[in-house]
């Protein structure tokens, strides 16, 4: 939680106050970004990008408390503007009929994968369906939301979710994930 | 038999992203703040810092050189995650402790756990706890012989696999028990003390990790090589000790071609504090130098006037010059300090440059050689650098250099202390793996 001291330091632009609050979000918000960007390097670039719009348009916050969502929807944000500015490179797969995979006993796996391991995978998946399932999965907007975001139709982004779910388990089976089977 | 519920996969990947964090740069700072410090930029301003924080490109002057150097890519992520088929199956201790049930022990990825240990072992401790409730219920069905050797072996192929990412000690720390069906409270207790004295250990490493690391990159070796051109002057100072007075000097334009000069330089930096580094290198520097002077000595020129109206005399002239090729080779050594990173990085420098002469071809019609002339000289440097990829970084460098203490036996009633200023451009390759 943001004191609120450290809150309206950073509106009127103090410098030390910005420094201690980027040092409180950096590595969180670094994590969202690298959950967006395709490499390090990429994630480094949004993070900055964002940081700066943060303090440049912190006054727009209206309480402390709203601060770190905030944030966060601005890092969001500028990892869209990122893909939008590479638009011409990233291609939306045709995803056609996706087949289903065996729902194998994906929880053990997970328990035996550290975080960063199971971002690596994310980082793997094509960019639109990792756009899309960062988006609806972890950030929560809807595929109307999503849609407007990205400028594809709510079909496409369904379709991206849809696919990127699907690879996302072919790429944890992969692995060497089998079903273990359990009584409910 | 039913299959867990797959939104329960979905939300344990949301709250594992959703709480996922990872430590930025540690330069990442100065580049917000050299942002937010900054005017709104230019377009073309903002392309260039994002060329100079890539790592990819240099500037667009040096187009031909970024392509030689900048070949550095990543790896794929996938190259390290292929599946072995051949691996080999890994029971717990604990199997030996409860004979009906079958503990699996699973190694973590290492890459992965190096980062992320705390995390993760606070998660098996969760973890732990989450399934003993299960556990004492009986939800879950016992494995039975078959399946409680088939399924580990499936999974150890993840643990087989990540064996190349090196750190045994980290991989065992990382293991993870998935305990069968009929585990008591004690087991998963033990889990739980097991996983805190764990994570005592994995902390530890992980700080003293930390440390190693920023002293690694605080201590990279690195050598330079810069060239440059330069316009020289100089102070002239008359001897005051002879009989002659130098009425005229006729030098050169400021901008005249024989002021231009030219260096090289390379050598050693080392990085002594995160803002500051020490160079210390071999220089070498070349320059006309061409002096025309009229001076008037003691000798009569003529006498003009009369007894009523008094006597003009005029004292002798004669034209002379000085004309020599300058060839040094020296020494240098100073430091720079890294003002702020905005664009470039850019560092202020201050540094002495010790040269001698050993052009020992006189000029024409000069007696005068550079050989054996001594040079100590103070720099004043501005550099503006930029990495063109993981090791090799470029800079642009303009510099003023003013002599101090010159011993020159120039045969002339004057003596000379040159400055000049120029601009050089440089390699910095960093020794780092």
């Amino acid at each position: 939680m943001i004191g609120s001291e450290l809150f309206e330091q950073c509106k009127r632009k103090d410098g030390r106050a910005q420094q201690s609050l980027y040092m409180l979000y950096k590595a969180r918000l670094m994590g969202l970004c690298r959950r967006y960007a395709a490499d390090r390097e990429e994630a480094q670039d949004i993070l900055q990008e964002a940081f700066i719009k943060i303090f440049t348009n912190i006054h727009q916050v209206s309480a402390a408390g709203k601060l770190e969502g905030w944030m966060k929807s601005v890092a969001v944000r500028t990892a869209i503007d990122h893909y939008h500015k590479r638009k011409r490179s990233v291609i939306f797969p045709e995803t056609g009929n996706t087949p289903e995979v065996a729902n194998a006993d994906y929880e053990t796996m997970l328990d035996n994968l550290t975080d960063e391991y199971l971002v690596s995978v994310i980082n793997g998946l094509p960019e639109g369906c990792r756009l899309v399932f960062n988006l609806f999965v972890v950030e929560g907007y809807s595929h109307t939301e999503i849609a407007g975001l990205l400028g594809v139709t709510e079909g496409t982004s369904r379709s991206q979710l849809h696919h990127a779910k699907f690879l996302l388990k072919q790429r944890l089976t992969t692995l060497g994930v089998k079903r273990y089977e359990k009584l409910a | 038999m039913k299959n867990l519920p797959e939104n329960n996969f979905w939300n344990e990947i949301k709250d594992r992203l959703d709480h996922y964090a990872e430590e930025p740069d540690d330069d990442s700072w100065d580049k917000i703040a050299g942002g937010l410090n900054s005017a709104p930029r230019p377009r073309i301003l903002a392309w260039l810092e994002r060329r100079a924080s890539s790592t990819q490109v240099g500037l667009p002057g040096f187009v031909v050189l970024v392509a030689l150097v900048a070949g550095d890519q990543p790896a794929p992520l996938w190259s390290g995650f292929v599946a072995n088929a051949e691996h080999e199956e890994v029971y717990s201790a604990r199997e030996d402790a409860t004979s009906s049930d079958k503990t699996i022990a699973l190694t973590v990825p290492k890459e992965a756990a190096v980062s992320q240990q705390e995390h993760n072992t606070s998660r098996q401790v969760k973890s732990a706890r989450e399934r003993t409730v299960p556990q004492k219920a009986g939800a879950y069905t016992r494995f039975d012989e078959t399946a409680s050797v088939k399924a580990p072996a499936a999974v150890q192929a993840i643990a087989h696999d990540t064996t190349d990412f090196g750190n045994e000690i980290l991989a065992k720390n990382q293991v993870v028990s998935l305990v069968g069906v009929s585990a008591v409270d004690t087991v998963a207790q033990e889990d739980i003390d097991k996983d805190k004295k764990e994570k005592k250990v994995v902390v530890n490493a992980s700080t003293k990790k930390e440390a190693e690391k920023k002293m690694a990159q605080l201590h990279i070796p690195m050598v330079y090589f810069q060239a440059g051109p330069s316009l020289a002057y100089h102070k002239i100072t008359p001897s005051t000790n002879d009989d002659v007075t130098i009425t005229e000097l006729k030098e050169s334009g400021i901008f005249a071609s024989d002021r231009v000069g030219f260096s090289l330089e390379a050598g050693f930096q080392y990085r002594v504090a995160p803002l500051l580094e020490v160079y210390g290198g071999l220089s070498y520097y070349q320059q006309q130098q061409h002096i025309r002077y009229t001076m008037a000595h003691g000798a009569s020129g003529g006498v003009v006037g009369n007894p009523d109206d008094g006597y003009v005399f005029t004292p002798a002239t004669s034209q002379h010059e000085v004309k020599y090729t300058m060839r040094n080779a020296g020494v240098s050594a100073g430091m720079f300090y890294r003002v702020k990173t905005h664009l470039l990085e850019h560092k202020l420098g201050v540094g002495l440059l010790y040269q001698q002469g050993f052009q020992s071809a006189a000029g024409e019609g000069s007696a005068y050689t550079n050989k054996g002339s001594k040079y100590l000289q103070y720099q004043l440097l501005y550099r503006m650098e930029a990495g063109l990829n993981d090791h090799m970084r470029l800079y642009f460098q303009p510099g003023y250099t003013h002599a101090f203490h010159v011993d020159e036996k120039l045969n002339a009633p004057f003596t000379i202390k040159p400055y000049r200023a120029g601009i050089s451009v440089g390699i910095v390759y960093l020794f780092k793996k």
